[in-house]
């Protein structure tokens, strides 16, 4: 079976490639991986970026906090291996694993010595999630993929309705992220066309897939 | 599996090669010198492709068809007019100072450059080779004849063959006392050469152009960029292109491939 | 290359002269239009001795010197030319003249020279192109005229036209007139200007003389 089909080109990614392109963005992106409002950051960069604290009454400058992950690992249908329930990686779709820290900035109580003193506590979570691939196409030759995460999971959070919260949570700023995350035509087809997109993007056999035509 | 798999089919592969021609442009052969029966020639030419329909046979060979080999050509042709030599006959005549008989006035014809220029075009049809090489941190892929089965020069020999002819009458115009020789040498000079002559110079200059005539159909920098800068906080996105292989896939269509690990 | 310019002596060109009265005409040949002194008290390279006639009646001899380069110089053969007065003297060049020539020197008083012709002088052209020659003196005087030069006819053999190249065409000048100021010839026939008592003119294509206003030589 040919790789273009009914079409006339036909560019592939595959999952080791994807996660090469990831790591390329996330390595010279960091800031996208690392959030945090003052005292943990005190400045937007390329490593960080800052954000308000929580307000809150009664807390003098809000609550403190940041949001830390690892630079996140893409598998592509179909899975490399099972994933915990109630996850499932259908046809088309791709799943993506971080690790994600919450710290706090903890203000200790009224009593005591160190009174208004904020320490730092944390934890760190697995994160899996179910995303689909989102093409975006402008022009031959211009137009990117980017992913939609749909469904998180972090395994072993108790009780279900904490991990109902922190499911939600990490979607959102998963979403967010990826938002920014980019896979443009010219990586999947390493230049080899200006691809002017039929077909795509879908999922099969571990590589994300585009057709068209070139112009 | 490679990290990156581009495919193209026939249909794909005749729009990338009829790119690759017109960014080939036009190429300039160095000069030339041959011969023209008993005359020098000096040449020099240039050329440039286009048209023509690919078709891909694995593993990789890429066959193109009826291209169009379009050519400049200036020639200058060095002919000995010294078969014209003749002496002014002795005038004499009557002057107030007596009759006066000038003396016999032998002319030496000198050899002459004759420039020609023609155009025109022929037919190509070739087996080319695929190569993949990374020069100077550029990736290239490139389809390489390797086998003509088909140079047709057409009637452009015979076209050349009147240009040549009308070239020699317009450069022995300007030759003193050429004038009531003219058609005798234009006679004479075109007798000298013909068809087969005009072809055995025609074919080895154009043929210059079709020995080792390179298309190229990728080039990338080994440094990809995948994404530019965007921000004071978002640097470029950079991959490098580890390795480039190309060739031709046959399955139920026949696809010329390019596979990329980064 | 067959450029009408007496001023210059090329191959197709002849100058002539009749020498009338004895002396010893001394001269040289240079290859510009530069002034040429006559040599004064010392025997001169190229030299046409004028005896005087045996008798009156004596029929007029033609002599012919032959003007070469050889060596980066231009020489005369003969380089002393014995005449009777009364004879006339041609010179013209050979195939080794890839430039041109002038001739100028002195009998008596008298300046004999190529570039500027006076009196008894004659220059003759072979027109190898055709077309329209509008010619006049380099050297300031009104003098003027015109040779139309014609393909022969188509229908002419080789020897036909070879044959006509015997046949010359006069123009006289006096003073500064042409007569006939307007001649027909063919590609390879030859035009014989005859001067006298002009004031010391050329036979000049009128293209190459500047002019300044008005289209007068400069």
């Amino acid at each position: 079976m040919s790789l273009t089909g009914t079409h006339h080109v036909f560019a592939s990614i595959d999952e080791r490639g994807t996660n090469r392109a990831l790591q390329a963005f996330f390595g010279a992106r960091p800031h996208y991986l690392h959030y945090g409002s003052a005292p943990f950051v005190t400045a937007n960069s390329t490593s960080v970026t800052q954000v308000p604290p929580i307000a809150f009454p009664g807390v003098p400058g809000g609550i403190a906090y940041a949001i830390d992950l690892t630079v996140p690992v893409v598998d592509l249908f179909p899975p490399d291996g099972p994933l915990p329930p109630p996850l499932v990686l259908g046809p088309g779709e791709l799943s993506i694993t971080t690790k994600v820290t919450i710290t706090l900035g903890c203000v200790t109580g009224a009593a005591g010595g160190d009174r208004g003193h904020v320490t730092p506590v944390h934890t760190t979570l697995d994160v899996i999630a179910i995303a689909d691939p989102v093409g975006h196409y402008f022009s031959p030759g211009v137009g990117y993929v980017s992913f939609q995460v749909k469904q998180v999971l972090l395994p072993g959070v108790a009780p279900a309705s904490l991990q109902a919260v922190l499911d939600c949570l990490l979607e959102m700023i998963l979403n967010g992220l990826l938002a920014s995350v980019q896979l443009p035509f010219d990586i999947i087809d390493a230049g080899f066309v200006k691809l002017a997109l039929e077909a795509g993007p879908t999922i099969a056999g571990n590589q994300i897939e585009i057709w068209g035509d070139v112009s | 599996m490679a990290d990156s798999t581009a495919a193209v089919d026939e249909t794909a592969a005749n729009t990338l090669l009829h790119a690759a021609e017109a960014a080939a442009g036009t190429q300039t052969s160095p000069p030339g010198s041959g011969s023209l029966g008993p005359f020098s020639a000096h040449w020099s030419a240039s050329a440039s492709f286009a048209g023509g329909s690919v078709s891909l046979a694995a593993p990789d060979t890429v066959s193109i068809d009826n291209i169009q080999v379009s050519y400049s050509l200036n020639l200058s042709l060095g002919i000995d007019l010294s078969f014209l030599d003749f002496c002014l006959p002795q005038v004499c005549i009557p002057t107030p100072f007596g009759d006066i008989c000038t003396p016999k006035i032998c002319l030496t014809f000198p050899s002459i450059n004759v420039p020609v220029s023609f155009s025109s075009s022929a037919i190509l049809s070739a087996d080319f080779g695929i190569n993949v090489h990374l020069t100077a941190g550029t990736w290239f892929v490139d389809v390489v004849i390797q086998d003509v089965r088909k140079l047709d020069l057409g009637t452009a020999a015979t076209a050349l063959l009147l240009a040549i002819g009308a070239a020699i009458a317009t450069a022995l115009l300007a030759v003193p006392f050429i004038g009531p020789f003219l058609s005798l040498a234009v006679a004479a000079l075109t007798a000298a050469f013909g068809l087969a002559e005009v072809t055995g110079l025609l074919g080895p200059i154009v043929s210059l152009f079709v020995s080792g005539l390179t298309f190229n159909v990728y080039q990338h920098s080994q440094d990809f960029q995948v994404l530019p800068a965007s921000g004071p906080f978002d640097p470029a996105v950079d991959v490098t292109l580890v390795t480039v292989t190309a060739g031709v896939q046959a399955t139920d269509k026949n696809e010329l491939v390019l596979s990329v690990d980064i | 290359m067959n450029t009408l310019d007496s001023r210059f002596l090329r191959l197709g060109d002849c100058f002539a002269h009749r020498f009338s009265t004895p002396g010893t005409f001394g001269y040289a040949l240079s290859p510009l239009p530069a002034s040429l002194a006559a040599h004064h008290g010392e025997p001169p390279a190229l030299a046409v001795i004028v005896t005087a006639a045996d008798d009156a009646a004596g029929a007029q001899r033609q002599h012919y010197v032959t003007v070469s380069m050889a060596g980066g110089e231009l020489r005369a053969r003969p380089a002393q030319l014995r005449v009777t007065a009364g004879d006339l003297v041609i010179w013209s060049g050979d195939k080794s003249v890839t430039f041109a020539f002038r001739v100028r020197g002195r009998i008596g008083d008298e300046v004999i020279d190529s570039a500027s012709l006076r009196t008894e002088s004659v220059f003759t052209h072979a027109f190898g192109l055709p077309g329209t020659y509008e010619w006049a003196d380099a050297n300031g005087s009104g003098l003027r005229g015109q040779v139309r030069v014609a393909m022969p006819a188509a229908a002419a053999s080789h020897e036909e036209w070879l044959s006509r190249l015997e046949q010359g065409t006069l123009v006289h000048v006096r003073g500064e007139r042409a007569e006939p100021e307007s001649v027909d010839i063919i590609v390879g026939q030859t035009v014989v200007w005859a001067v006298e008592d002009a004031p010391g003119v050329s036979i000049t294509d009128a293209t190459l003389i500047a002019t300044g206003a008005a289209g007068a030589p400069a």
